[in-house]
């Protein structure tokens, strides 16, 4: 079986990622507390978070929209239409990356398969073993996620692992707080880090189901193409994204976002222009899983 | 005694337009390539743009085509140096015939020259990050180059703007927005300066649009740097090009100063 090749340390029911995930921050809407299963996976040594089978709301709802009509009074609504409609998707069990990969991760991939990434950027202040690896080409990352053994989530995946199964707006729930991302506004004045910060620093800003910087750090790739349109006619069971479209969907927002972009519900296709992005893998859960 | 005072007034006007004062000049728009706005938006733009300025008798050119740069690169070096104030509005990218990419010709560029002439020559983005590039081309380092002001950067999304007194009578199209790229006040350096602030957040450290400016060379006039958004881009853009126009140039030297005789004498 595939999930061979790795090696499963698996640690049941983490009290401390419960805490997390069901502290402060969170507000009525917040998801039942899950047991968190991670494994470690040999190639990369990516600890990886299991994120149950089920249902969850995915998308902007109506009611979303009466409340950023409050929170970014000067945005034209128009603005979060490709989230529209909000729907509940079902999704097998899968695992994901608990952390963005890192250039110690990207740069092992480099120097193992000898691949040339099209734009990684390997250079100070970028670099760093401990940062997240700033790849700004969608192939790199996907070529980095087939060395590794494992995939990019889907944007379904990706958005779940961010925010649950509630339909919070950020990780933590739905009261914006600086100091719980690496983004706000480059100066580092708030969140501390003038760029991005190493990875797993803002534990007060970790998903439901433990997975660190969902928002803000770097923008993330996922496997999908984007059609603003694909909430229109996505399936609701386990969406794969269109068959082609528009570049790929970038979620979450990065270190230079606050608020708007870095909603979990956020999605960014095209053109990505000056966005800074990196990414983290996913794999499927085994059945037994 | 007012003879006196008028004569005096006449003599520093005299001596100030030998130095600062310039031509108008021409504006030249590219939509060829762009970044955070889509071709068909940034066109639309542009030709509320075009159709303001003809109104206002502005000479201008609009470049629709990627196949275009060489004409752009073409007119910026025509443009520079003489003698004229001339502004090239682009769409969230820099074409490398301006700056090559990479950041390849740090100083030197085909953009940069032209901004670094008392002429006052100006460059007017919209959308995306100032001389980012598409396909992250310069990244960070083409405004850095391009003002030689190390670290200076634009990030800041959603930062709201609130229209300054200034902005309201320069451009009156200008809504308030969320700033995606803003211009960062508080990292000017050197000769760099503010000129006019059309809008800024509460503390002043960040705004968009705004015209800086190189002490007495070029100018940089990002406005309505916003990610997909639909603001009035091409009217907010036609109302400072006409101002700045009107008031930071003069016809003929001699011609402002006669018109200033004549509302002298009118006063007396």
């Amino acid at each position: 079986m595939k999930h061979k090749q790795f090696c499963f340390i698996v640690i049941l029911s983490i009290p401390l990622l419960l805490a997390l995930a069901c502290g402060e921050g969170m507000d009525s809407k917040t998801v039942k507390p899950t047991p968190i299963k991670t494994i470690t996976t040999q190639k990369d040594g990516a600890v990886m978070v299991f994120v149950p089978t089920g249902d969850f709301l995915m998308g902007t709802s109506d009611a979303d929209i009466e409340l950023y009509t409050e929170i970014f009074p000067l945005r034209d609504i128009s603005r979060f239409d490709n989230e529209r409609p909000q729907r509940t998707v079902y999704l097998d069990a899968f695992y994901i990356d608990q952390f963005e990969v890192t250039n110690k991760q990207f740069k092992q991939f480099l120097t193992k398969t000898g691949y040339i990434p099209e734009k990684y950027l390997d250079y100070p202040p970028h670099n760093a073993d401990n940062l997240p690896a700033v790849v700004l080409e969608w192939e790199d990352a996907v070529a980095y996620a087939h060395w590794a053994g494992k995939r990019l989530p889907t944007e379904a995946e990706w958005e779940k692992a961010a925010r649950g199964t509630d339909g919070r707006i950020w990780p933590w729930g739905n009261e914006w707080d600086a100091t719980k991302l690496s983004g706000n506004d480059g100066t580092g004045l708030i969140d501390g880090y003038e760029l991005t910060a190493p990875i797993g620093q803002f534990p007060q800003g970790v998903s439901p189901y433990g997975v660190y910087d969902m928002a803000g750090n770097l923008w993330e790739w996922v496997s999908d193409w984007y059609d603003p349109d694909y909430y229109d006619y996505a399936p609701n069971v386990n969406p794969k994204g269109p068959e082609t479209g528009d570049g790929h969907v970038l979620k979450g927002g990065g270190w230079a976002e606050n608020l708007d972009f870095t909603r979990c519900a956020n999605r960014f296709g095209g053109n990505p222009g000056s966005l800074i992005i990196g990414f983290r893998c996913a794999m499927d859960a085994p059945a037994e899983d | 005694m007012r003879n006196v005072v008028i004569f005096a007034t006449l003599i520093t006007l005299l001596t100030l337009s030998s130095s600062q004062v310039f031509a108008a000049g021409e504006v030249v728009i590219y939509t060829g390539t762009t970044q955070w706005i889509d071709k068909a938006p940034a066109d639309e733009q542009a030709n509320i743009c075009v159709e303001m300025l003809d109104a206002a008798g502005i000479k201008n050119t609009l470049l629709t085509s990627d196949g275009d740069m060489d004409a752009l690169a073409t007119w910026m070096e025509n443009a520079t140096g003489d003698d004229g104030l001339d502004i090239c509005v682009l769409y969230g990218d820099i074409p490398p015939t301006l700056y090559p990419q990479g950041n390849a010709q740090p100083d030197g560029s085909v953009a940069e020259m032209y901004i670094e002439t008392t002429d006052g020559d100006a460059i007017l983005n919209h959308a995306d990050y100032m001389f980012w590039g598409l396909g992250n081309r310069n990244a960070e380092g083409g405004l850095q180059n391009m003002m030689d002001i190390p670290g200076i950067v634009m990030w800041d999304d959603n930062t709201p703007m609130i229209v300054t007194d200034k902005g309201k009578e320069i451009a009156p199209s200008l809504p308030e927005i969320q700033s995606d790229r803003p211009f960062h006040i508080d990292q000017l350096d050197g000769d760099w300066e503010v000129e006019v602030s059309l809008a800024q957040n509460e503390a002043g450290t960040r705004a968009d649009p705004i015209i800086v400016r190189d002490g007495e060379l070029g100018r940089l006039i990002p406005v309505i740097q916003t990610a997909n958004g639909n603001e009035p881009k091409g009217a907010v853009a036609a109302e400072i090009i006409i101002w700045l126009m009107a008031n930071a140039t003069s016809v003929e030297p001699e011609g402002k100063l006669s018109t200033t005789w004549g509302n002298l004498k009118t006063v007396r």
